[in-house]
């Protein structure tokens, strides 16, 4: 599958004609390490032939992530860690037809117990002399979750999403551009993790401890909870909307200011912000990204910090220790730095993330360092 | 539909109304802010897909940023 994805990117760059400049080679090479001992390290290469003067394109891109754990979730179930690497490729194209733009996109992602296939198509439209642009793209993902060690053939199980957008930019004026989008995901399929267990407790137990002033947690969960540790279980289905809005404005003697907001909410009662702030300051020839994105999300409706069997030995029916399902708040803040080089672009940045959970049995807060680096060739 | 995807499409169809019409035409000489490098609402594809897989493997929430799905590269 990897030589046949390089030999069409090889054939669509080749077969694109002499165009537009610029053609673009780039590498970067993102690096994440945390106090919950998780460490990754994703290298991508990406190219980019330019079909025309007004955004016609064919790209290629390869990524790996190598990720090396130990976090909590890990080994609160008894393993030791793993280390693992996801490869992926990427193929897309777009053409320029008078106001239209369409563009198709596939992806193709591999590790050892996850597979997935992406489709994607967009369609969009300039309009008024080029102020507005309308924008609908549609994606499906074809995913198989399988099992470490454990051949697909032997057990898997599959998770299909489908992705609807609709999204608008408009220029404001000669100084600020806004763009909305709304988009809808709709999930169907296994989407627990099949290495997660979850504790079970005695509601009297609970009660006894929260009566001493004590909580249940990390380290002394395993003391408390019931000898029976059932599999991860959440519903089948999910229904994902997502209304984003960003605005981009240039202040003179300063550079450019952008300001994201997105609001989500799903069929499985998760509420969540997203505000992410940046501004861009060009100084001499270098430009100066300071960036500061803060999320912060209301629990699902099943979401429980210790799950408790009733009198009747009846364990719940949905339960989950994945922590992105919780309540939680997140800032990610980072300094990016950039100069030009001839044809080259070089760039580094490096960041912070804190992340605090409100409820989460293992972890009460992660402390995460982020760096990014690459360069980019313009030809 | 229930309350809250109604609120979303009520708060989406109201901002495409505030912004999509009566914008007068940005003239090509108005244009040298926004053809600025620093103004692009997506500077470089490649560097912001590479970050925004990074964000949702840890973010509960999707959409609006593109890059996802594709296996989670986490644990």
């Amino acid at each position: 599958m990897r030589l046949q994805l390089i030999v069409v990117a090889a054939a669509l760059l080749a077969a694109a004609p002499a165009a537009a400049e610029p053609n673009t080679l780039s590498f970067d090479t993102l690096f994440y390490s945390d106090n919950d001992n998780v460490l990754v390290v994703s290298p991508q290469v990406a190219a980019h032939r330019a079909l025309d003067d007004a955004g016609g394109e064919a790209s290629a891109r390869v990524a790996v992530d190598i990720i090396s754990a130990a976090s909590v979730d890990v080994v609160s179930q008894a393993t030791s860690g793993f280390t693992e690497v996801r490869k992926e490729a990427a193929l897309s194209g777009s053409l320029r037809i008078g106001e239209l733009l369409p563009a198709v996109r596939y992806r193709f992602s591999d590790e050892p117990d996850y597979r997935s296939h992406g489709f994607g198509v967009t369609l969009s439209r300039d309009f008024a002399g080029h102020d507005s642009t309308l924008a609908v793209s549609f994606d499906v993902g074809l995913d198989t979750v399988g099992r470490t060690g454990t051949a697909f053939s032997a057990w898997s199980r599959h998770l299909n999403t489908h992705t609807g957008e609709v999204g608008l930019t408009q220029v404001l004026g000669p100084r600020t551009v806004i763009r909305g989008s709304y988009s809808l995901t709709l999930q169907d399929g296994y989407m627990e993790k099949p290495y997660r267990y979850v504790p079970l407790f005695d509601a009297a137990v609970l009660a006894d401890l929260d009566r001493a002033g004590m909580t249940v947690g990390g380290d002394d969960f395993d003391t408390y909870r019931l000898p029976e540790r059932p599999p991860e279980e959440v519903p089948d289905r999910r229904v994902r909307h997502a209304l984003s809005l960003r605005a981009l404005r240039f202040i003179p003697a300063i550079g450019a200011a952008q300001l994201d907001y997105r609001f989500y909410l799903d069929s499985w009662g998760v509420q969540a912000h997203t505000v992410d702030a940046a501004i861009k300051i060009p100084i001499g020839r270098f430009r100066l990204d300071v960036e500061d994105r803060l999320h912060y999300q209301l629990a699902a409706d099943f979401w429980a910090r210790a799950y408790t069997v009733d009198s009747d030995g009846v364990i719940p029916t949905w339960r989950t220790v994945d922590r992105e399902l919780g309540t939680y708040a997140q800032d990610t803040a980072f300094v990016r730095l950039q100069r030009p080089f001839g044809d080259f672009l070089v760039y580094a940045m490096g960041g912070t993330m804190i992340t605090r959970y409100d409820d989460f049995l293992y972890l009460d807060w992660r402390l995460a360092l982020v760096s990014e680096a690459g360069v980019r060739w313009d030809w | 539909m229930t309350a809250a995807p109604r609120r979303l499409l009520v708060a989406l169809l109201a901002a495409i109304a505030t912004t999509a019409p009566a914008c007068a035409t940005t003239r090509p000489y108005q244009r040298e802010a926004l053809a600025r490098r620093e103004m692009a609402l997506e500077p470089d594809g490649d560097e912001a897909a590479l970050r925004q897989h990074f964000l949702g493997t840890r973010e509960g929430a999707i959409g609006g940023g593109g890059g996802e799905g594709g296996g989670c590269g986490c644990n």
